[in-house]
């Protein structure tokens, strides 16, 4: 009787020890967790684009400094692409570019086996800014072409890129090649810019965009697939003192290699409105989105995030956009989600501290709801939203600036996984 | 003159606490009588005289004998009573004698046996025991699922050469320290199980090493950083164990096994960041520490392994050394809540904290004092 009770009690204890017990399957694979990877060394290394290879790896573009940041002086930066497994267990990490020259990387298109890189180097000389363009072999790990693009004497500042394909050329001929979009500063007045260069390097073709002078710049482009179209997004000031900004979505169009403006519209809120990002949902509609002052200050501290809808017209006579009061932000990018909303990542600086967050956002346009908000980084005054990507399982991938040192401007670049609801956990 | 005072005073002091003793030991005198009986009641149970073997030790029994003598006088009676056919009175007296020495054993050499016959008809075992000690233990993680603040990277500056670097990930056990209050149950002959609540703290070293900028290899000296921190967790635990012990010699060996279930009660850190650079002192950063208990499953259950040796003192107590160790079963980091807050979030990429999935291993060594309470009884046939 004694020992019927004593093995009852052993039994009972041994399988409510072993119930409780991880096993297996309840420890999830590494694959699926998510993560903050961080890359880099000491000064600044950012994080500023990212996007999706056709084998599932990650293609990471960031910028390095060799020298600590030195308040009026711009550092000698080189572009870092960094290249994941698809697990994000390991990297390949590449730095390019030249020693005595700044390059800042400001934006990355994959095609067919490469990397192009938008930018811009300098040679801190007045007037030595010019575009950059950057060919990157994946398969060989090495930067294939490299060119820097602008007029003699003045300063050409890159902002982004987009892929052109078998558009009309010169002579009956076909080209494929990016397009890179951003301001032209020359001695007394801004004005916009875009270049295009085919795929090896060759054959640039340059405009300023009309209509945009004296005091705009284009900030992103983007080729609608299957037309000769492009369409961008671009910010115009009224005067040389401002005390306005307004937003611009123009749509241009190839002809016989050659860029003819077709479409402007203009749009914001009263005060300045900052463009960043166009995003095609598809072909007939396109997304914008940016922080906006709505007062007449110069103050980066009170970006509110706005959304500019462009409706299927082709005369861009029909915008809706949105101001959403709660995100005070400066919105750096925005993704359609798989479930119709929309992602942001922006930084957010708290006017006080003067210390920045790096926010990640679910926003619904149509029912004009923020849905959730995520907070990253390491709160200190350099961290910095970079680009975001989500993956056909929901889990979203973003890039960004992370200070390492409290006070210190050493920041890092950093990756990170977070589930579909912006959480860092399993 | 003076000496002859201090020796009258000395005299007059022994004197005193010769009175003082009488007066709070009166059987001081008996005892003698009783020692001279005991003496007596050998020659005459040895003679076959037992009538007055029980005349000469009943009353010394009651209060007369040192505790020596009371046990031998409760030997010679309890048999004397067996060689009457006096049973019922044969098992009060051996009772008395068991009541008196719980731990008293026969010599199945040189005892009659009768006697030996008695005392196995006996519950001699201890019911329970109950014990409390202190210890050191020595702990590393058992890692499930492996984390990488720095991923395996391969670096290469434009045409330059590709360096690879893996992280330099490494745990390192410490000592920590365990209090523990036990008790065990009798299950069968020699076999306990036991049940105790316990506290311990388990503390473990972590550090990494990563570069400290990309142009490492255009440089000549190699530049890291390293971080590292110190894990110190507190537990609370109820273990559940057999024990089984082997002999009745004064050095009692035992192996017990069992499982444990582990409660977190607090999880502290501290940080530290240091610049290495080769040739060079290093050269501390930064340092911080924090509250992370609610990056951990509180909850957690342990299998036990133990052997020890059991020293029995004077009496009838023991000082136990015992060697145990202990496995968790589930994974202590908290997959919802690793990353907590954006302060986490701080700590996590300041101090290059790896978030890995893991379990604690520790090995204890725990010096007890171990009290045993018999109840003897008849078996009951």
């Amino acid at each position: 009787m004694k020992l019927k009770g004593f093995y009852s009690i052993i039994s009972v204890l041994i399988v409510f020890v072993f119930s409780h017990c991880d096993n297996n399957e309840s420890v999830i694979p590494r694959d699926e967790a998510t993560f903050i990877h961080l890359y880099g060394g000491e000064f600044q290394d950012k994080g500023i684009d990212i996007c999706a290879l056709p084998d599932g790896r990650l293609a990471i573009l960031a910028s390095t400094t060799e020298t600590p940041a030195v308040i009026g002086e711009e550092p000698v930066r080189d572009v870092v692409i960094i290249l994941t497994d698809t697990a994000g267990k390991s990297s390949e990490l590449y730095t390019l570019g030249k020693r005595t020259k700044d390059e800042s990387p400001s934006s990355m298109v994959y095609h067919e086996g490469h990397l192009y890189i938008a930018g811009t180097t300098d040679d801190n000389n007045p007037g030595d800014k010019d575009f950059l363009f950057m060919k990157f072999s994946i398969s060989n790990g090495s930067m294939t072409n490299y060119l820097s693009i602008g007029y003699q004497g003045i300063d050409e500042t890159c902002y982004d890129n987009a892929v052109f394909e078998n558009v009309s050329g010169e002579n009956n001929t076909t080209i494929s090649g990016i397009i890179m979009v951003g301001e032209s500063d020359s001695i007394d007045f801004r004005s916009s810019l875009d270049i295009w260069v085919t795929f090896e390097g060759d054959s640039i073709g340059r405009n300023q965009l009309d209509g945009v002078l004296p005091n705009g710049r284009t900030k992103s482009v983007l080729v609608e697939s299957g037309s000769f179209q492009y369409t961008f997004v671009a910010e115009e000031s009224d005067s040389y003192t401002p005390t306005g900004q307004s937003i611009i979505i123009a749509s241009n169009a190839f002809s016989n290699g050659r860029r003819s403006r077709s479409k402007k519209h203009l749009t914001g809120f009263n005060g300045f409105n900052y463009a960043d990002k166009i995003l095609s949902v598809n072909s007939n509609s396109a997304y914008l989105v940016d922080g906006y002052n709505s007062t007449s200050g110069l103050s980066i501290n009170s970006d509110t995030a706005g959304l500019f809808k462009r409706q299927n017209d082709i005369n861009f006579t029909s915008i809706s956009t949105i101001k959403i009061d709660t995100l005070d932000m400066e919105v750096k990018d925005i993704y359609e989600t798989i479930d119709n909303g929309y992602l942001l990542l922006g930084t957010s600086t708290n006017t006080s501290t003067n210390l920045n967050t790096i926010k990640l956002v679910k926003f619904n346009f149509n029912l004009n709801e923020v849905l959730w908000v995520q907070n990253f980084g390491t709160n200190q005054e350099f961290d910095d939203a970079g680009s975001l990507i989500q993956m056909k399982d929901g889990k979203i991938f973003f890039t960004a600036a992370v200070s390492f040192q409290r006070g210190e401007s050493n920041t890092k670049i950093a990756l990170y996984k977070t589930t579909a609801d912006g959480k860092l956990d399993f | 003159m003076r000496g002859y005072l201090l020796d009258n005073i000395k005299r007059i002091c022994q004197l005193t606490l010769l009175a003082v003793g009488i007066f709070f030991n009166p059987n001081i005198f008996g005892q003698d009588v009783c020692t001279q009986n005991l003496m007596d009641a050998r020659e005459s149970f040895a003679d076959g005289r037992f009538l007055e073997v029980d005349s000469l030790l009943r009353n010394c029994i009651k209060n007369g004998f040192t505790k020596v003598e009371r046990i031998e006088a409760l030997k010679i009676l309890s048999l004397t009573k067996l060689y009457m056919d006096e049973m019922s009175e044969a098992d009060s007296l051996y009772l008395k004698l068991l009541l008196t020495d719980p731990e008293h054993q026969v010599n199945e050499l040189l005892d009659p046996p009768d006697l030996i016959f008695l005392h196995n008809s006996f519950r001699t075992e201890p019911i329970f025991s109950w014990a409390v000690g202190a210890g050191i233990n020595y702990s590393f993680p058992t890692i499930i699922n492996e984390d990488y603040p720095f991923p395996s990277t391969t670096i290469k500056y434009n045409d330059g050469p590709a360096i690879p670097m893996q992280p330099k990930k490494k745990y390192t056990p410490l000592v920590g320290y365990s209090f523990t209050a036990e008790m065990d149950f009798v299950l069968l002959k020699d076999l306990y199980v036991g049940i105790g609540l316990s506290f311990s703290k388990n503390r473990y070293r972590y550090s990494t090493e990563y570069l400290k900028s990309l142009y490492t290899t255009e440089n000549t000296d190699i530049l890291y950083y390293e971080a590292i921190y110190i894990q110190n967790l507190n537990w609370f635990h109820i273990p559940l164990k057999l024990t089984y012990q082997f002999g009745k010699l004064k050095f009692k060996p035992y192996i017990s096994a069992g499982a444990s279930y582990d409660y977190l009660l607090i999880s502290k850190r501290k940080d530290l960041i240091r610049e290495k650079i080769s040739g060079e002192p290093e050269t501390k950063i930064e340092q911080g520490s924090s509250n992370d208990t609610f990056s951990k499953n509180r909850n957690n259950f342990s299998m036990l392994f133990s052997v020890g040796m059991m020293y029995k003192t004077n009496g009838i107590d023991y000082i136990v050394l015992e060697l145990s160790y202990a496995q968790m079963f589930n994974n202590i980091a908290n997959s919802n809540e690793r990353y907590g807050d954006i302060d986490t979030q701080t700590d996590i990429i300041f101090y290059a904290i790896a978030l890995d999935s893991f379990s604690l291993s520790s090995f204890n060594i725990t010096l007890k004092f171990l009290r045993p309470f018999y109840r003897p009884r008849k078996i009951d046939k």
